[in-house]
């Protein structure tokens, strides 16, 4: 959990794409879902790491998402899989990146192999430096619509 | 798929898998990378199993130092070991002998990372912020779960 105003930044951005909020607040829950499943089991559940690992496997988070999807009401499942899945893939595509000396941070193809994979662009520690960045994109993000319908509006006479 | 027919069937078929997949990954994950009392109890059983170690240098000699890992103690072959305190991370092989790791690739931790602390209190914000704006549009009542008069 240590880095999740970057994984929020990286789904309130493209988010802002879509009309409807409640999907946008349900995309946001699937951005923070696989730190929320795995913090949640390791520091409330005692579980052991290696038992936390399926929070950050895209196979092992379908049904996590399809039971928290079940949840909702029956006409919002769907789309409610859909977003919860969804933001899940874009945290787990982040923390892809991060660099564990090549011993790799996501069993892309668990549970067939317990193999990861890293694509080593950044270490743990950089989402640090990373914060500042964030808040200013969800910022800028959230400013820049209502500057630009500002100077589309014609001037008042 | 999403129906509400044999709704208990497809909510508890979806966490009994998932309890599954943990279950599955704890009894692999632990045979493939076993915790430090374990190999340090059988070397000769986790000999060239690969293991990601971390934890500060307690004592350093030439071409090796010692590194507390999981609160125990192990020996780190290196061809430049870092001065005693620095906290490390490093990649490698257990070997019997010692029994030590074989480093593939280590690097010092950076000052900053005891600044993730930081980090961690920003993430809880984050998240209630991320939680109340959910619960601006849903609210959760579990109808499926009370009890009603026959």
């Amino acid at each position: 959990m240590a880095d999740l105003l970057v994984h929020f930044a990286t789904a309130y951005v493209p988010a802002r794409g879509l009309r409807d909020a409640r999907l946008r607040a349900i995309l946001y829950v699937g951005v923070c879902l696989p730190d929320l499943a795995y913090k949640g089991l390791l520091y409330l559940g005692g579980a052991s790491t290696w038992a936390c690992e399926p929070t950050h496997s895209p196979l092992g988070m379908i049904p996590v998402c399809y039971a928290a999807a079940m949840l909702f009401e029956e006409a919002w499942r769907a789309r409610a899989f859909g977003a919860l899945y969804g933001g899940t893939l874009l945290h787990l595509l982040v923390d892809l990146g991060k660099s564990y000396l090549g011993a790799g941070v996501i069993p892309w193809s668990f549970p067939f192999t317990l193999a990861r994979a890293e694509l080593a662009l950044y270490w743990p520690e950089d989402t640090l430096w990373l914060t500042a960045p964030a808040l200013g994109a969800v910022l800028l993000a959230e400013a820049a619509p209502r500057l630009i319908r500002r100077a589309a509006r014609p001037p008042e006479t | 798929m999403f129906g509400n027919d044999r709704f208990g069937a497809k909510l508890g078929g979806a966490l009994t898998l998932w309890s599954a997949l943990m279950a599955y990954s704890a009894w692999r994950g632990e045979s493939i990378h076993p915790a430090a009392w374990r190999c340090l109890a059988e070397p000769g059983r986790w000999h060239g199993t690969e293991l990601r170690v971390g934890g500060p240098v307690l004592s350093r000699g030439e071409g090796e130092c010692t590194v507390l890992w999981q609160e125990v103690p192990l020996k780190i072959r290196m061809p430049d070991p870092p001065p005693v305190g620095r906290p490390i991370e490093a990649v490698g092989t257990l070997d019997r002998e010692g029994p030590h790791l074989r480093v593939r690739s280590w690097r010092e931790i950076p000052h900053h990372a005891r600044f993730r602390w930081i980090e961690e209190a920003v993430s809880l914000v984050v998240l209630a912020l991320v939680l109340a704006n959910f619960l601006r549009h849903f609210s959760f009542r579990p109808e499926a779960v009370r009890l009603r008069e026959r």
